[in-house]
């Protein structure tokens, strides 16, 4: 391998030559004025010039002929021929738009021409991508990419993509993602934005069915950035600092500490919870209710209670826990592109780092380099290689908000961390405080007290991920417009995940307690630290063999490429844990696993935890795929494609292993026909496409399969339960797509755009199918292929350039309209809760992501029960009937979760060299169910939503609020009946302001700022609630960048 | 020319993996993952122990009346628990998971190994493990159907068991068999045929009391035939299994001031099943019966062995022989001794009944404290073995069909709560006596209702 790679780098070519002067001018087409500052190059020279402020020029060549390249910013490039020196030449250039240029779309099997395409491709440069400072490479991707937009964030993780809406009821969802023409098995992180050329998203049949199986999600190439040939050396450098703010735990709102305390007293009065006091695992109790139960046990006057009760009402734990934990998060970017091409040897590099800072302490680091080579060994031979190496790490910092909890009571709003003197005050955790005093007397146990200030500092994570990538080419132009190429990818990544827990940690001090055992005074976990090792190894190969035909005669023309494809997956894991871990020495103790030890708290009998498992599995593909496109005499184009997979999907007929998936298309440039006349629409062009692609869920199986747990205890002998079931007619999920599209261009490119029309057409959808349970499977839902689905929509992209003088405005505007609907649903005896659950529910002719919900009647006057209609039609309170007995038809149905429009609006100044751009996106046409109080849920949690200050109290109240009573014990169907009815679905439309950007550009410099997430402008609901923000998420505040970009 | 080795060595592959793409697709997606061929591999799903032997149900105990709940403590409990406890016609239980689940996942697994296991290769066959794992499938499966029959199916009655709604009998691994209710009749049948077999394929000892033994597999069938009223049968195998298993524990040894005075596999455990810590029953919550703990004597040991002194006049339960909350439903020799000292007064053998019984007793109570029962009439003496039972067989799981079978033959056994002022009660032979059927798996499974 290095001797390879010292010859790659070895290899220059030198040429002797003789030196020929040629002067020359370079001047605007149009108004014939001179061009300042064009760049002159050579296509087999080396030599480079540029024009005079009269646009003249004069350069020196070595051979004869050769070709001239002139380009500058603004305009086409121009090429001459010059075979003699003798006279000056003259080039003209023609003004560019920069718009609707040749775009090279890739499929990652072959590079294409956007204007010979038939299908749907959306192009996104790496600048406009790389103009939000992101760490993920598709993070940005929702706000400037045609038809791409987000599921609605239910945590912090990143939000799922998905490419023209839903493509499937409950298989994976994941658009597949392409790296340098192979899907990209590793981990996206692994990916450096700045590395990024384009990216091109596949949308059409005819774009990804040479995809097969995986397609079905929609297809999003990406492309790394290369060298082009006889380009020379061009130097990128990045760098940039983000700071994100500190989240807004207030977001959510919620009750005031006074009304939880009031509340927790009401539980008290009722006995809530107070078996637990005779509870042998000894759970806590929040601090009101200890102070209560010191009252009722005459510990405490009144007054003392009062006092206590009011002091801890002025305590807010979102403040508290703002000023101790959180602080801003700084992100770091900077990376080097190298970039050089001469006739016969092309080479690129870059190294990036990344170092973010997020707001809980934690340390994201993430260093990239890749090195690749493309060589023409002889004028038919061409040889590329590239090696990329990414390694992140990954640290843990200071616990989130709400990861803290006391067990069985939640995060009381009036914790507070520290005392007055800065001290780190305990957390009842596990157990009472009682019992941690008493137990705190006991000499052999270790402190059994939990400090979250400080408990992070010994209870850590840390992730360590190195990925490899390597690529290697072989293209041999074997006649003239017919070549053959073979592929290798080797994709390697290992994680490597240590969780330490040192003897200081409140986990490893509980866990040796625990196993304490006072009458041998043995400790059945050793006293030290604790380190468990989770390591993950994926390993990918990837071959290729393609044959490639680009023939063109008289009028026609010819595009084919045809290829096999194996594909191997092969993923490993490992974890381990260690007792008496010595860090310093790297000794571990030895543990009896086998004795079943008395817990000390609960005295109940238990092993020691022993994790040592592993995991490993393969996945395999075998493709076999054609595609080709005939244009005759430029205006017509007709493609096909087709493509036919096999994979060892376990225990699948061999019949269902291999998947055949096809598309055609037509399209047809009207304006070069010759009775096309319309000059002010120079371009136009008409596509149209159908085919198939395919979505697989690898985890389905269709006989029954079983997996080993691990070693009885009882019987010393390994045990194994069933895993997946018996489920023989379980099919791919198919997904037909039809598409019509016009591609236009206004004269003088001020307005360029597309319209495209699509109908999707979705069968043998998986479906959560509710099974009887008498089956005794041990789950109340299976997968089936249960529904078929129809989805339509248009897609519109524009551009417009609106002034062009010294301000020059541009606009660019992407819009989705879509709309779903099931048309087939096979499962019956589905549970009326079901239909307004989360799941999703098919129900012939309603949205895939329907919202129903339960009709509300009110609520009753005497009680403040919610009321919905009974069998005869009348307000009731018989939530057997309204949440199990009703039927579908009387729920009421309000929309679609996913919006019916989508997108997103690009606004661009620029003035001399100064550049500002904004975009705005929407979501519009859509439902969701706002949060409202629950007291089940604040039981478990002591967190309450803050309708409860609107509840029921008296009779009266019902003609004021919709806010049931609060009523003691929670009773779960009335709870269900509240939570599905109508009046908590509202409305989800929003436009928020998604970023802007101010350049300014000095010569080979620019410097930007970047906002990200500015915040909501509008939304259609009356409680401000942000949509895409229901849950527990708290949405991700403004965060601001300020960069350098230099080329050189 | 190295390009023609290499283009050739590129349609070699690629043939080679055409022609053994078979192979290479034959790979696991999951290593751990397999399709079960071999007999360890059965015995492997039957060790499962959470599903096979933890996760029992407690029916039999939270519907019956060795407890009580305070008002304010039944206030506190989910709306169906409150419905089971005061004998509601229907709602009784949440939908998925509930107990319903929790019986018929281990006649899954059970079904699985009978049905693969009957398609294993001629080598896996003939081995003698294959007869041991069968045996062992057999008797889950009858366990279970007799513990889900106790609860929701009417009593056993000679006359109607033909047409009463007994449970569904699963016989079968295949999910998409649709559920059928058999009759009483059925039920009985098919829990008794397996178990003859199963006695027929045991060894007479297990390697472990996770395991069934022959001598699990007669007393299963006699605790079945008492619940029939076939006192004869019941007789005979509570009569061998007695001989097979006698071994019994001498509370004096035990503490009984610990929190769980009994081990998990003490040497009366003959085969073990629990339940889980069901939170109706959880002995800070339900109280013992009054009467029922007044009808220890002092110097009887199991008053302070079974139950804890809450302080405050009531007591809950500790002598759980599952040694931990969860509650014992497996077999125990005590339970031979009862069912065989019943079978023997039933017979009209008073003396022999008696011995029996007094020779169980004397390990119960404070040595030297015992005086053994004597009796003039086989009649006294059941009377005086069924009232031991009733103290020995606490949180059993056993005291809801002893209910049923015993008011089938007109004791008249009526069941009270009183919550505050109301008063609820279960007549004799109430048809609530076979209890709902979650609602959602009447929706689900198309089957009907228990007769309300």
């Amino acid at each position: 391998m290095k001797s390879l790679f010292a010859l790659l780098l070895s290899i220059v070519s030198f040429q002797a030559y003789a030196q020929y002067q040629l002067t020359g001018r370079v001047t605007d087409a149009a108004s014939g004025m001179a061009i300042k500052g064009a760049n002159i190059s050579l296509t087999n020279g080396l030599t480079k010039a540029t024009a005079d402020s009269a646009g003249y020029f004069s350069i020196i060549l070595s051979v004869l002929p050769d070709t001239l390249i002139i380009t500058h910013v603004g305009y086409k490039i121009g090429k001459r021929v010059i075979t003699s020196v003798l006279n000056p030449v003259k080039v003209s250039l023609d003004i560019s738009n920069g718009l609707l240029e040749e775009v090279i779309v890739s499929t990652g099997y072959q590079s294409i021409p956007k204007e010979r395409a038939t299908g749907s491709f959306v192009s996104i440069s790496g600048d406009l991508l790389t103009q939000q400072v992101q760490t993920n490479v598709l993070d940005g991707l929702p706000y400037v990419a045609n038809s791409v937009s987000t599921g609605q964030r239910t945590n912090q993780s990143a939000p799922q993509l998905r490419v023209r809406g839903m493509s499937t009821l409950n298989g994976p969802q994941d658009p597949l993602i392409i790296l340098d023409n192979f899907p990209y098995e590793g981990d996206i992180g692994n990916i450096n934005p700045n590395d990024v050329e384009s990216i091109t998203i596949l949308k059409d049949a005819a774009a990804a069915s040479i995809w097969g199986a995986r397609a079905g999600n929609g297809v999003i190439v990406i492309t790394t950035k290369k060298a082009k040939y006889n380009q020379p050396l061009q130097v990128n450098v990045n760098t940039n600092l983000k700071v994100l703010p500190i989240p807004d735990l207030y977001h959510h709102p919620q009750i005031t500490t006074a009304d939880v305390i009031e509340l927790e007293q009401l539980l008290f009065d009722k006995g809530y919870r107070f078996a637990d006091t005779a509870n042998m695992n000894h759970p806590p109790f929040s601090g009101v209710y200890e102070l209560l139960f010191q009252r009722r046990n005459g510990l405490l006057s009144e007054n003392a209670l009062q006092n206590e009760l009011d002091k801890l009402k002025r305590i807010d734990v979102r403040k508290e826990y703002t000023d101790l934990f959180y602080r801003r998060g700084i992100n770091q970017q900077h990376s080097i592109t190298l970039r050089d091409g001469t006739q016969n040897h092309l080479w690129n590099a870059a190294v990036g780092y990344d170092r973010n800072k997020d707001v809980l302490d934690a340390l994201y680091q993430r260093l990239t380099m890749r090195y690749g080579n493309t060589i023409n060994l002889t004028d038919r031979f061409t040889l590329s290689t590239s090696i990329n190496f990414a390694w992140r790490n990954q640290k843990s910092g200071k616990p989130s908000f709400e990861s803290i909890r006391q067990n069985s009571v939640g995060l009381p709003p009036y914790t507070t961390f520290l005392d007055a003197d800065g001290q780190p005050i305990p957390f009842f955790k596990d157990y009472r405080q009682s019992y941690i005093s008493e137990m705190s007397k006991h000499e052999k146990l270790l402190d059994w007290n939990y400090y979250p200030t400080d408990d992070y500092r010994h209870d850590r994570t840390s992730n360590n991920v190195l990925s490899t990538q390597v690529d290697a080419g072989l293209h041999y132009r074997l006649l003239p417009g017919f070549d053959v190429q073979v592929n290798y990818q080797l994709q390697f990544q290992q994680s490597d995940l240590l969780h330490d827990q040192s003897l200081e940690s409140y986990a490893a001090r509980d866990l040796i307690n625990r196993f304490y055992q006072p009458d041998d005074d043995i400790y059945g976990v050793p006293v030290g630290a604790i380190q468990e090792r989770s390591e993950n190894r994926i390993l990918t190969h990837n071959y290729r063999g393609q044959l490639n035909l680009d023939q063109s005669w008289g009028r026609h023309q010819v595009t084919a490429i045809a290829g096999t494809e194996i594909r191997s997956i092969e993923r490993k894991s490992a974890n381990h844990r260690y007792y008496g871990y010595d860090d310093n020495l790297l000794l571990t103790s030895r543990v009896n696993y086998l004795t079943q030890y008395d817990n000390f708290v609960n005295t109940w009998p238990q092993t020691v935890p022993a994790p040592a498992s592993f995991g490993a599995g393969i996945n395999r593909y075998i493709s076999f795929y054609a595609t080709g496109s005939y244009t005759f005499d430029r205006r017509y184009v007709a493609s096909l494609s087709a493509r036919r997979d096999a994979s060892n999907i376990f225990g699948a007929n061999t019949n269902n292993k291999w998947a055949p998936l096809w598309s055609a298309g037509l399209a047809w440039s009207l304006h070069e026909e010759s009775f096309y006349s319309l000059t002010t629409l120079p371009y136009l062009k008409l596509r149209a496409t159908y085919g198939f692609s395919g979505n697989i869920d690898p985890s389905l199986s269709a006989i029954t399969t079983m997996a080993y747990r691990g070693t009885s205890i009882y019987t010393l002998e390994r045990y194994a339960s069933v895993d997946r079931f018996y489920n023989p007619d379980l099919r791919w999920e198919k997904i037909g797509q039809f598409n019509l599209g016009l591609d236009f261009k206004l004269a003088n490119g001020l307005l360029t755009g597309s319209l495209e029309v699509y109908l999707k057409k979705g069968v043998d959808l998986y479906g959560p199918s509710p099974i009887d349970y008498t089956s005794g499977i041990g789950v109340p839902v299976i997968t089936k292929n249960a529904a078929n689905m129809k989805a339509r929509g248009i897609d519109v992209h524009l551009t417009s350039i609106n002034t062009d003088g010294a301000i020059r405005w541009s606009t660019t505007l992407n819009t989705s309209f879509y709309r779903d609907r099931v048309t087939a649903y096979y499962l019956n005896d589905i549970p009326l809760t079901s239909y307004v659950g989360s799941s999703m529910i098919g129900q012939v002719d309603m949205p895939v992501q329907a919202i129903r919900s339960f009709r509300w009647a009110g609520l009753e006057p005497n009680t403040g029960n919610p009321m919905g209609f009974g069998p005869d039609g009348e307000p009731s309170t018989d939530y057997n009937y309204l949440t199990d007995g009703a039927s579908v038809e009387s729920l009421r149905f309000h929309g679609s979760a996913a919006p019916s429009c989508h997108g997103a609006i690009g606004n661009t100044l620029q003035w001399k060299n100064l550049s500002f751009s904004c975009y705005i996106g929407y979501r519009l046409g859509h439902y969701f169910r706002r949060p409202s109080f629950s007291l089940s849920a604040f039981t478990n949690g002591l967190k309450g939503h803050s309708d409860y200050h609107d509840r029921w109290q008296k009779p009266g109240d019902e003609h004021l609020t919709n806010v049931p009573s609060v009523s003691f014990p929670s009773d779960a169907r009335r709870q269900n009946f509240y939570r599905g009815s109508e009046i908590l679905v509202e409305r989800a439309d929003n436009i928020r302001l998604q970023y802007i950007n101010i350049a300014y550009r000095y010569r080979c410099a620019q410097v930007f700022l970047n906002c990200n997430n500015l915040g909501v402008i509008w939304m259609a609901n009356d409680h401000g609630l942000d949509p895409d923000y229901v849950t527990t998420a708290i949405p991700p505040g403004m965060d601001v960048a300020l960069g350098l970009r230099l080329s050189l | 020319m190295k390009f023609l080795a290499l283009f050739s060595a590129m349609l070699f592959v690629g043939l080679c993996a055409l022609m053994g793409c078979s192979k290479f697709l034959d790979a696991k997606t999951d290593q751990r993952l397999f399709i079960p061929t071999r007999v360890t591999d059965l015995q492997a799903l039957l060790d499962y122990f959470p599903t096979m032997n933890k996760n029992q149900l407690f029916l039999g105990e939270s519907c019956a009346d060795n407890y009580y709940l305070t008002e304010d403590d039944w206030a506190k409990r989910p709306v169906y628990q409150q419905r089971q406890y005061t004998w509601e016609p229907d709602y009784i239980f949440e939908p998925y998971p509930n107990q319903w689940s929790n019986g018929y996942e281990g006649v899954f697994v059970a079904n699985t190994v009978l049905s693969i296991g009957s398609k294993l290769s001629d080598a896996e066959k003939v081995k003698p493990e294959w007869q041991y794992v069968r045996g062992q499938a057999l008797f889950f499966r009858a366990r279970l159907f007799a513990e889900i029959a106790f609860v929701w199916a009417p009593a056993y009655d000679q006359v109607t068991a033909g047409v009463d709604l007994g449970i569904p009998l699963r016989l079968t691994d295949d999910i998409n068999e649709p559920t059928v209710r058999a009759s009483v009749a059925e039920t009985y049948q098919r829990i008794l045929a397996d178990l003859t077999e199963a006695i027929q394929l045991l060894p007479e000892i297990n390697t472990s009391a996770t395991r069934p033994s022959r001598a699990a597999a007669y007393a299963l069938t006699a605790r079945v035939y008492l619940a029939m009223g076939k006192h004869d049968e019941a007789w005979k195998y509570a009569d061998t299994a007695y001989r097979l298993s006698p071994v019994l524990l001498d509370y004096n040894q035990l503490d009984s001031d610990a929190t769980r005075p009994f081990e998990q596999f003490n040497d009366e455990v003959l085969f073990h099943a629990r339940t889980l810590n069901p939170s109706l029953l959880s002995n800070t919550r339900a109280k013992i019966d009054s009467t029922l703990y007044d009808s220890y004597h002092p110097s009887d040991l199991r008053k302070i062995l079974f139950f804890r002194d809450n302080g405050n006049g009531t007591y809950g339960f500790k002598g759980n022989y599952s040694g931990t909350t969860g509650l014992f439903t497996g077999l125990a020799n005590d339970e031979i001794y009862l069912m065989k000292a019943e079978s023997e007064a039933r017979h009209g053998n008073t003396t022999e009944a008696l011995a029996v019984l007094n020779q169980l007793l004397i390990t119960r109570w404070k040595t030297g404290m015992f005086i053994p029962y004597t009796a003039t009439s086989p009649h006294e003496a059941l009377d005086i073995i069924l009232r031991e039972r009733r103290k020995e067989l606490v949180y059993r799981g056993l005291r809801w069909i002893d209910i049923k079978r015993l008011n089938k033959e007109g004791y008249d056994i009526e069941l009270v709560r009183h919550l505050g002022d109301k008063r609820y009660v279960l007549p004799p032979n109430d048809l609530r006596y076979a209890i709902a059927i979650p609602e959602d798996v009447l929706t689900l499974s198309g089957i009907e209702q228990n007769i309300r």
